[in-house]
């Protein structure tokens, strides 16, 4: 990586734009796996400029493992956060998640596209690649063009596992995405200040192919023949991730990360001209790192689950820089960017591990106190809570903590997405370069899928890696526990009584700002 | 004054402790005022140990409040037993009348009064408290 800053604006500057959306086109398994990052980082309560937040996965692998995983966090999360509407209490899960047709019908829009946060490509659920062509019924001399552009394999391809790495592939399959209705209902509501992010990799199919396919069709700002002035000229940021990992060489499999590098050379050359020779995009992100690790390789499905990367956790701390940018410095002016800015990461020094502490500081106070209230909000959740319902931050209100509350749906699915959260937080962990802001050791199964996290600390306050526990040698002075636990009860004062969803969001929100600020951070 | 006659009254008409003439000497001698100021309020300072200067929440069941009664009760049983026997002693030029009966009765139905007042003010004080409102019943 290099050792740039990545010029974040400072949460206290943002003016929450409560109005206008953000747009995440999320291409490929990378693109999945940062609206992954992406999820946790706003269920922690990492705060975006952007109060309304719509992704759309675009992967023709529908049986993706990576991207399934973030739609059911997709999923997870708009089920909770649809509980803690307008309550200021609570930073947790703050902004709004919403898939394209929710948002639709709010205004009152008349549609049938359901989108579920992910788009169908058609033609691909059981087609290879040759009958989506209808290659049978072209003409001898387009037959022949098309064996010049594409090889047997790629003809023969199975399209229900993605493209494979293969971006002339996805070059053609994809264009039908901005033909679609549903692109069509995105381009019918996008408003004047509203944005667009666009996540892929530059090495894999879909994502190369995808997103300069997608740029071009909103600069065009044309679909089905009719013009969309606001989308040609909405203000569109991009992050192109390289590579930063490697899979297993495979003779059988037609993914070799062997090409990775001149795949990714290829890209940028035609993004030159293309994409930022064109000011096409007003933010453009560059992220990668040294290809270290080594994944399985599988050419898609199920089996296709990649271990979350620090890489995919950073891209999407780029989302949110661009959500949080002025829009005085990025305008557009007849498609075109009028002062395109391109953006790189990088952290304080290489590292095989990294902490908060190796982050630069508006990267770090973006994300750190967020992940680590997440974190603390968790460990209560799978250490405690069930065991301490007698005190009064659970039992004295009208609304209490009790055995009736943790059989909701909501405390549920809190349960559910905070295991996807330590999930995540144990992959970043085990990963080349491994992100461990926490002192955590994954529990993995039989097939070394990680299943969990353990923490093991005298100390709970501790468990911050890079960063000393606040002691006090006072014996009287409330410590771990006891001192999250008298928070809480501080904290339920202050939250009083409202509905047991919120009140139980708020009083942890609330006691660990206070506890972070006793005795990790100042 | 109110005192001596507010406290005679609970020990002796709701209590039923009425031993003459060691009854009429308490109030002689103004003893039930002093034994019921040091009763009442250290019921009072008692809970408002427990409730705002422990108010740990590790330190909140219903038994750790009972522990802190029980210390009250103690330091009441021991009010009650000595502070009539210094001051009958002291009356009575060192030949008290009274056996160690007398006063221990009286000790241990001021310890029962004790008790109830120590619940009286748990039912006033705990409202605020941040880490044991709910203690040692909830609300």
């Amino acid at each position: 990586m290099e050792k740039r800053q990545c010029k974040a604006n400072t949460v206290s500057s943002l003016n929450l734009n409560t109005m206008a959306k953000l747009f995440v086109f999320g291409i490929g398994g990378t693109g999945a796996r940062v609206v992954k990052s992406l999820t946790m980082l706003l269920a922690s309560g990492v705060r975006s400029n952007y109060n309304e937040i719509i992704p759309i996965l675009i992967d023709p692998d529908r049986a993706g493992g990576d991207l399934n995983r973030t739609l059911k966090i997709l999923k997870e999360y708009w089920g909770i956060q649809k509980e803690l509407q307008n309550f200021e209490h609570n930073d947790f899960f703050k902004a709004r998640i919403l898939t394209l047709s929710e948002m639709i019908s709010r205004k009152g829009g008349n549609t049938n596209v359901i989108d579920g946060f992910k788009f169908e490509l058609d033609g691909v659920q059981t087609d290879s690649f040759k009958d989506f062509l209808d290659f049978g019924t072209l003409d001898p001399n387009n037959k022949y063009l098309t064996s010049l552009l594409f090889s047997d394999a790629n003809l023969n391809s199975d399209l229900e596992k993605g493209f494979k790495g293969n971006p002339n592939i996805g070059s053609v399959v994809l264009n039908q995405f901005t033909k679609s209705d549903v692109f069509e209902a995105f381009a019918r509501n996008f408003e004047e200040e509203d944005r667009i992010f666009i996540v892929s990799s530059i090495f894999g199919g879909t994502g190369a192919a995808g997103f300069p396919l997608l740029l071009k069709n909103i600069r065009e700002g044309k679909v089905k023949g009719e013009h969309f002035d606001f989308l040609k000229n909405a203000i569109v940021g991009a992050i192109t991730v390289m590579p930063y990992f490697k899979v297993a060489a495979d003779n059988v499999s037609e993914i070799d990360s062997k090409g990775f590098i001149s795949k990714t050379k290829a890209a940028l050359h035609y993004y030159f001209k293309n994409v930022t020779g064109n000011n096409s995009v007003n933010a453009l992100y560059y992220v990668g790192d040294l290809v270290s690790n080594e994944y399985e390789n599988n050419e898609g499905g199920n089996d296709q689950r990649n271990d979350a990367h620090f890489v995919e956790l950073i891209s999407a701390t780029a989302i949110l820089d661009f959500a949080n940018t002025d829009s005085n410095f990025l305008q557009t002016l007849n498609g075109r960017a009028q002062n395109p800015v391109y953006k790189e990461f990088g952290i304080r020094e290489p590292t095989e591990r990294v902490s908060f502490s190796s982050l630069y500081d508006e990267t770090s106070r973006l994300i750190g106190v967020n992940l680590t209230k997440y974190f603390y909000f968790d460990l209560f959740l799978i250490e405690k809570m069930k065991n301490e319902t007698n005190h009064p931050f659970a039992s004295a209100y009208s609304n209490k903590f009790d055995d009736n509350f943790f059989d909701q749906t909501f405390f549920k699915t809190i349960v559910e997405f905070n295991k996807s959260f330590r999930i995540w937080l144990g992959e970043l962990h085990r990963n080349k370069v491994g992100f461990s802001p926490f002192n955590i050791a994954p529990i993995t199964n039989n097939q070394n899928e990680i299943v969990d996290i353990k923490t093991d600390a005298k100390s709970i306050f501790s468990l911050v890696n890079g960063v000393k526990e606040k002691k006090n040698w006072n014996p009287l002075v409330l410590n771990n526990y006891e001192l999250y636990i008298s928070e809480l009860n501080k904290a339920a004062e202050k939250v009083g009584n409202t509905s047991t969803s919120k009140r139980f969001m708020g009083v942890f929100s609330q006691a660990l700002t206070q506890i972070l600020d006793q005795k990790i951070y100042s | 004054m109110v005192m001596n006659e507010f406290y005679s009254y609970i020990i002796e008409n709701i209590f039923r402790f009425n031993e003459e003439p060691f009854s009429t000497d308490l109030y002689s001698e103004s003893l039930y005022g002093t034994i019921g100021i040091i009763t009442i309020s250290s019921a009072l300072l008692f809970n408002v140990i427990f409730y705002y200067v422990i108010n740990r929440p590790n330190f909140a069941r219903w038994w750790h409040w009972l522990l802190i009664g029980g210390v009250h009760l103690i330091i009441c049983i021991l009010a009650a037993y000595f502070i009539p026997k210094d001051s009958f002693d002291f009356l009575f030029f060192g030949s008290d009348p009274y056996n160690y009966t007398d006063y221990l009765s009286f000790s241990l139905i001021n310890a029962i009064a004790a008790f109830a007042f120590y619940v009286f003010w748990m039912l006033f004080v705990r409202w605020k408290s941040v880490n044991a409102k709910q203690t040692p019943f909830p609300h």
